[in-house]
């Protein structure tokens, strides 16, 4: 039938059966417009569907990162304005569960019990029998080891430098629940006390007691004579693959489409990064591993190395350049060349805090706009106005108490580095949703209760703007097929965070929240029929869809 | 009313296909609804480009076939259809579909070239010790053997070779190593150091040889021209201990003895000999000079890096003349003087006494990445009574570790001054920059300083640094002969 399209002698009625037949056919033979629709019936998605049962990818080395040619390009290269929004994302502007991320603290607030426990489901390596060394970790660094504990589950300690205990160990705590409660995958992380009998070398594993010792020697020990050790473990591990790229897919995985660049919980990732401090980040400290859940096998892809987070380079403070500059960028270099160093590094002049726990982390010289990681990647170049503000907004829900506890697992000896660390995070967090939260005027959680659009105005409920803001406030219908927008319903302005819907009955109403100087949010809303004895009225309204956009480039709502 | 919108769409790029696109919005409405002879059209387009795109994506060979095929038992079934088997256009379904059908077209990754010689590259360790650069190379590493760069004095050239560092004996204060180098220009030398650092006592042993075929003379005084070089061969050999007290953290004192043998030979090159240049009676031609060296020296640093004494062999006559120790101070001084009697073991009248003082100060300045001032002063005197000193064992100024502005051994004579001084920045993570001038007078006697006409050079030098220490180093230097181009592991001061 499709030959018959290109038979010249066959006329146009001809033609035109074949033709469209030939394409219902490479659609699935669908008669409906089902591809022309923007809403689709399971819209907005929470769940992406991408641990479907695959077989693993093949290991990749652990110390893989970028290669000198893409080092370069994102190095000279000029990102410029990109605007190209993120692939993976849901109609609302969300990220649906996946096996990259899992919408948690801000979409359900987490209690203190559960930001305390993090990641940490199920149980901690066993308290009572010595540990079996399988492994040491290789000489500089951070004194390191592999170890199994009477379970014989495998898990990894850490110890903290001697010239800066706790350091590292609380660097990893913190930011293990931060990641955890964000929606990251981030391993398992305990604290414990550990005396040097503790540990044994395994049997038939190379490793001998004189370098157990040696390990230990080179570790930071408390008065006490103990050590405090970082434990971590990654849960169901069937085969450790590698690190992830950002950018890209990886080829061999078949659940794995979305682009890494154009994945938002990754773009969004240089906000979180920012407000941790993990300027080293970079593929080698992320780890894919492949999983098998209710009989299907996938890969699951986690942050790892937190103790390089915060002020923590692991046996040393961060550099002061960290954060600021990425590892090579020509422009400063030539500057500070022609001026002699008198320009070009203002970063310099930072006075870091005098705590060896706390190490270089603090909000002098932080602006969250201008942050960047040591190791330029492709994501966060890629990180859009839409990106920023879905990361600011699920770090500024972050409330004083919430990062209290969570600072608290860190377990720091003196009471005023934990004071520290707690109004650090604060400060930063407050600058980053004072750059970031104005995006589409600043509003969010939109939904849709007894007959009224409600919303919560994030930049008013944290003090950065009046919440007596009054914005316009459009209604139309919308055609979802077409993608077209009736004539206006109605118009109004208001202050509150919560308008009602019209009285029209159409599939699909679009609300136009337009906030002076700040931009536009459109908010679309699907209405279908219910039954007559719902308590809910005839029709059951549902937010379907969210956008927005800046105030230069808003569109006549 | 025109309405013109268009939404996001995903786009999938399959290994072995064009990219295609799913579209989540693909309606785009600019007026009244198209008629059917546009819409006909917009679908045969749409037919033809799928068509060609699908026949040229099409594999003419048989396709890499995935490593392993995954266990169609467990399979999720396919939900793209419901129970009513109608098609479910869902979104989740239709990711499931492009899921899907990558799965039926992946292939293994293989690393590339590039990825595998970085990774390579990247497991290079590496150690910077005054002078040399000794790396681990994982994989090339046999039985504590490690390969070394740099190492040989005079016009060695670009240096390698193998070190033995045996770790029965490896620790922070503990040095055991052996070494066998060579170079290009035809130098080659071994060396030996034994020895450690046990409370506020260092103590070590050494031996070194070394053969320079291409050594250069210009004269003895400050007057001497560099058209009239000569060449000259010599072959060395140092064998000794030294022993040193530390009464206080940053302060050193102690003696070394040693036995050094001298032999001098026709040089390589084709240069004249010293001989035919500057005449057969000039000290130390045609006679082998062997000395019994008796030392004592005294060190204190108050610079702001942490001390590392370095078992005090810069102290000892195997290590350069002018050595540093390549740390990176910012603030402070540091004092080294030390005096040497050379007693001839061959009843050759040329024995003599060398006084030696070394004091650098370091000013900060501390405004973003200017780091501050850094000088040094050098002074040497030899005294001789009546007898003379070997050319080879006179003092000299020229090249990468005195006066940059002038090749190596350019100028000789029994005693030295010496000035430099640099201002020293940041330019990058780990690279400084220093603007650099070098001031330099050799002279026989006192009575023959002359003040007003010191040798001058002047330029500007990149220094690789990590972790407090400068790895190496780059100074383009102009002095009165022209331009010179110096590259030297450490730092020079």
């Amino acid at each position: 039938m499709c030959a018959a399209f290109f038979d010249s002698t066959r006329g146009l009625r001809v033609r035109c059966a074949g033709g469209l037949l030939c394409l219902l056919a490479l659609l699935g033979g669908s008669p409906s417009s089902a591809a022309a629709q923007r809403f689709l019936s399971d819209d907005p998605l929470w769940h992406d569907p991408d641990r479907m049962d695959m077989p693993f990818p093949e290991p990749t080395p652990s110390d893989r990162g970028i290669g000198p040619l893409e080092f370069f390009e994102r190095s000279f290269g000029v990102p410029g304005e990109y605007a190209v929004p993120a692939k993976n994302v849901n109609t609302v502007g969300g990220v649906p569960n996946s096996s990259w991320y899992t919408n948690r603290h801000y979409r359900s607030p987490m209690s203190p019990a559960a930001l305390r426990q993090g990641p940490n489901q199920g149980p901690g390596p066993s308290a009572r029998s010595p540990w079996r060394v399988v492994e040491l970790g290789p000489p500089g660094g951070l004194p390191r080891a592999i170890i199994r504990d009477t379970t014989g589950r495998p898990f990894r300690i850490l110890f903290d430098a001697p010239a800066h205990p706790e350091m590292a160990t609380g660097a990893a705590m913190i930011s293990s629940r931060l990641l955890h409660a964000l929606g990251y995958n981030v391993p398992q992380h305990w604290l414990r006390r550990v005396r040097a009998g503790r540990l044994v070398p395994e049997p038939d594993s190379g490793v001998t007691q004189s370098r157990v010792d040696s390990l230990l020697a080179s570790a930071a020990q408390r008065p006490d004579g103990t050590y405090r050790a970082l434990v971590t473990r990654i849960p169901d591990v069937e085969r450790r693959i590698g690190p992830f790229q950002f950018k890209g897919t990886r080829a061999d995985d078949g659940n794995d489409v979305f682009p890494h660049e154009d994945r938002r919980e990754l773009r969004g990732l240089r906000i979180v990064a920012a407000w941790i401090h993990h300027s080293k980040i970079r593929p080698r400290h992320t780890l894919d591993v492949g999983v098998q859940v209710e009989g299907r096998r996938f890969v699951r892809h986690y942050l790892t190395d937190l103790h390089l987070t915060l002020g923590s380079a692991g046996a040393t403070p961060k550099s002061e350049w960290s954060g600021h500059e990425h590892v090579l960028e020509l422009g400063r270099i030539f500057e500070r060349i022609g001026t002699l160093g008198l320009s070009g590094g203002d970063w310099a002049e930072v006075v870091p805090p005098d705590n060896a726990a706390v190490g270089r982390f603090g909000i002098g010289g932080f602006d969250p706009r201008a942050w960047r990681p040591e190791w330029p990647n492709l994501a966060f170049q890629r990180t859009t106005p839409a990106d920023a503000f879905w990361a600011a907004k699920k770090i500024r829900n972050f409330s004083r108490e919430d990062l209290r506890v969570i600072v608290s697992t860190a377990n720091y000896s003196s009471a005023e580095v934990a004071d520290y660390m707690v109004r650090t995070l604060l400060a930063r967090r407050d600058a980053i949703g004072q750059a970031f939260l104005n995006w589409g005027g600043g509003l969010d959680r939109f939904a849709v209760r007894s007959g009224r659009l409600t919303f919560e105005d994030l930049r008013a409920a944290y003090g950065q703007a009046p919440d007596t803001l009054r914005r316009t406030v459009t209604w139309r219908a919308y055609d979802n097929r077409a993608d077209a927008v009736s004539p206006v319903l109605t118009r109004m302005t208001s202050s509150r965070e919560a308008v009602p819907l019209p009285d029209y009955s159409p599939s699909y109403l679009r609300a136009s929240l337009v906030t002076p100087r700040a931009g536009t949010t459109r908010v679309y809303v699907r209405q279908t029929e219910q039954g007559q004895a719902s308590p809910g009225g005839r029709l059951r309204r549902r937010v379907v869809g969210v956008e927005r956009t800046a105030p230069s480039t808003a569109e006549r709502p | 009313m025109k309405t013109f919108y268009r939404a996001p769409r995903v786009s999938v790029r399959t290994p072995d296909a064009a990219a295609f696109t799913i579209p989540i919005v693909s309606a785009q409405m600019t007026g009244p609804s198209p008629g059917p002879i546009r819409r006909v059209t917009v679908l045969g387009i749409a037919l033809v480009t799928t068509l060609i795109l699908g026949a040229w994506s099409t594999p003419r060979t048989a396709r890499a076939q995935p490593t392993s095929r995954p266990d169609r038992s467990r399979t999720v079934p396919d939900s793209s259809w419901n129970r009513e088997g109608v098609r479910d256009t869902s979104r989740a379904a239709r990711w499931r579909r492009v899921r899907r059908q990558k799965a039926q077209s992946m292939e293994e990754h293989r690393p590339s070239f590039v990825e595998r010689a970085v990774s390579f590259v990247s497991s290079f360790g590496g150690a910077v010790v005054p002078h040399r650069l000794i790396l681990d190379v994982p994989r090339v590493e046999i039985a504590d053997f490690h390969p070394v760069f740099g190492g040989l004095e005079g016009n060695a050239g670009t240096t390698a070779g193998v070190l033995y560092a045996p770790t029965f004996w490896a620790g922070e204060q503990r040095l055991a190593e052996a070494e066998l180098l060579g170079s290009l220009r035809g130098y080659y030398g071994t060396g030996m150091r034994f020895g450690g650092v046990f409370g506020p006592y260092v103590g070590y042993a050494y031996a070194r040889y070394q053969h320079r075929p291409r050594e250069s003379f210009y004269g003895v005084g400050p007057d001497s021209q560099v058209d009239t070089e000569a060449g000259f061969r010599l072959d060395q050999g140092v064998v000794g201990g030294l022993l040193g007290w530390s009464p206080r953290p940053s302060a050193l004192l102690g003696g070394h003895v040693s036995y050094q043998a001298n032999r001098y030979g026709t040089g390589q090159g084709g240069r004249p000999t010293v001989a035919d240049q500057f005449g057969a009676t000039l000290p130390g031609i045609g006679d082998d000079v062997d000395y019994l060296m008796l030392g004592a020296f005294f060190e204190l640093d108050a610079r702001d890096t942490p001390y590392t004494r370095a078992f005090g062999h810069r102290f000892a006559p195997t290590e350069p003349r002018l050595r540093g120790v390549s740390l990176d101070a910012s603030r402070g001084f540091y004092l080294a003087s030390e005096v040497t009697h050379n007693l001839s073991m061959r009843g050759q009248d040329v024995d003599f006494t060398r006084f030696t003082l070394d004091v650098r100060e370091f000013v900060p300045i501390g405004k973003e990445l200017l780091h501050g001032f850094s000088f040094r002063q050098f002074a040497s005197v030899t005294h001789s009574g009546g007898g003379r000193v070997p050319f080879y064992r006179l003092q000299s100024i020229g090249g990468a570790r005195s006066l940059r502005g002038y090749p190596s051994g350019r100028f000789r004579d029994r005693n030295v001054l010496l000035a430099n001084g640099e201002v020293r920045c940041q330019i990058w993570h780990w690279i400084d920059m220093a603007v650099f001038a070098d001031v330099g007078h050799v002279f026989r006697d006192v009575r023959d300083v002359d003040a007003a006409d010191p040798r001058v050079g002047y330029g500007l030098g990149f220094r690789v640094k990590n972790d407090g220490k400068t790895l190496g180093r780059v100074d383009v230097a102009r002095g009165r002969e022209g331009w010179e181009l110096h590259l030297d592991l450490g730092s020079l001061f």
